[in-house]
């Protein structure tokens, strides 16, 4: 039981919301009340409780999928519409991306029950974008960084595809803004690569995650096994 | 100062120098940008629809707008208050498309059996990862500009100005709203099993 029309001004005062007249008479009430007091703690608990969400670390896996997906939607392939060719930047922004992310993740194996394609070094990655290059062919004026090396352990990979009569397609975003997306990609890793050469890392004993990622084709679902050691 | 050395809440200043170079085209810069806030980004969008797939979709749809917009930014402004606000709205088309985020009734809550034991043995019994699915399942509950206006004020820590800012709203409204989530929150947890002191 409480004095139901202080109710929402506790639920102010509480975190300091009101203005100091009200938040006075506000407390010459709480002295005198013989409910209220209790309300106020558990008031302050639950906010406690609430508040504690803030700490809450958010996973690698789960930042990573995001800079992952980021480059996906980037340069994804959509179905065709307007019959444009499909430029070397959204080629190479794929190229780049995945291939920089593969090395980030130390990635071991795609999985896909339908299709395997050999991946050598540097990894090819050609097949899920139609009329690509095989390699990725730098432009005159592109200052896209060299994709990293893939690790010697990276020498399959499983890469689950749709259709093979799926129409041809063209990058979400234009040319360049893929390009700058990837370069962007790029410049995350190399910042985590720094990250990740800390010395004192102990293997983790947990079994490696498995890191779902969704494309904007709904036919086109990644998986991934991470290895925490980074497949060595 | 190395990139993987900035705080997770930016000082204004250095904000505004990595959001120049990034509209100027620097990669590296926009992806400090993104390092910088992909925690809080995703985080609040967790927050909002409780479901850490959508938040990512959200997260992912949020840095893409930035990444659309920001040669239009202003760069006298502060990029966190404009990337709380992209995430609210980006949140709300998700909730919109009716991808399942799972709203509770406050009855159904307080429907819930008790356990045997008595305030005390429940409160301990819950642990800390316990009382944070609690709490989730506690914002859910609540209207959507109730809930977030609460994850900006309570959760993210923003003043009352700046999340009416955000939202559109005046403080007035946001003060009532925070409020009112507050004590259903407080009722929901009760129901819960209590909370932890």
């Amino acid at each position: 039981m409480t004095c139901t029309r202080y109710e929402n001004d506790l639920a102010l005062y509480v975190e300091h919301d009101l203005a100091d007249a009200d938040a006075a008479a506000v407390e010459a009430h709480v002295r005198e009340c013989p409910t209220c007091p209790s309300f106020l703690a558990e008031l302050r608990a639950s906010q406690a409780q609430l508040k504690d969400l803030a700490s809450e670390e958010m996973e690698a896996e789960a930042l990573a999928a995001v800079r992952v997906r980021l480059v996906v939607a980037a340069a994804a392939p959509r179905p065709r519409h307007d019959g444009q060719v499909p430029t070397w930047a959204a080629a190479a922004a794929l190229v780049l991306a995945l291939g920089t992310l593969l090395w980030i993740f130390a990635v071991d194996r795609w999985t896909d029950p339908s299709r395997t394609v050999a991946v050598s070094s540097p990894p090819r990655i050609a097949p899920t974008i139609p009329s690509a290059p095989a390699t990725a062919e730098p432009s005159p004026r592109s200052t896209l960084p060299r994709p990293p090396a893939v690790s010697p352990h990276m020498e399959q990979a499983q890469v689950r595809r749709g259709r093979a009569d799926r129409p041809s397609v063209v990058p979400t975003l234009s040319p360049d803004d893929a390009d700058q997306l990837a370069r962007a990609v790029v410049a995350i890793a190399r910042v985590r690569s720094v990250r990740d050469t800390q010395p004192d890392v102990e293997p983790s004993p947990e079994p490696a995650p498995l890191m779902r990622l969704a494309t904007a084709d709904p036919d086109v679902v990644i998986y991934w096994q991470l290895e925490p050691n980074g497949g060595e | 100062m190395a990139p993987a050395d900035l705080p997770d809440r930016p000082a204004a200043a250095e904000g505004a120098e990595w959001v120049r170079r990034a509209r100027a085209g620097d990669p590296q810069a926009f992806a400090v940008l993104v390092e910088r806030h992909e925690r809080m980004v995703l985080r609040t969008a967790l927050r909002l629809l409780g479901r850490i797939d959508l938040a990512q979709d959200a997260a992912q749809d949020a840095f893409l707008r930035l990444h659309r917009h920001i040669g239009r930014f202003d760069e006298s402004r502060e990029l966190g208050p404009w990337l709380y606000r992209v995430v609210v709205n980006v949140c709300r088309d998700v909730a919109r498309r009716g991808h399942g985020v799972r709203l509770v009734a406050l009855e159904d809550a307080a429907a819930l059996p008790s356990p045997d034991e008595g305030p005390r043995e429940r409160e301990d019994a819950i642990t800390r990862d316990e009382q944070r699915r609690v709490v989730q399942a506690a914002l859910l509950t609540l209207p959507a500009r109730e809930r977030e206006a609460i994850v900006l004020r309570d959760i993210e820590g923003l003043a009352t100005d700046e999340v009416a800012r955000i939202l559109g709203s005046s403080a007035g409204t946001v003060r009532s709203q925070v409020s009112t989530a507050r004590l259903k929150i407080k009722r929901y947890v009760e129901a819960q099993g209590g909370t932890r002191r």
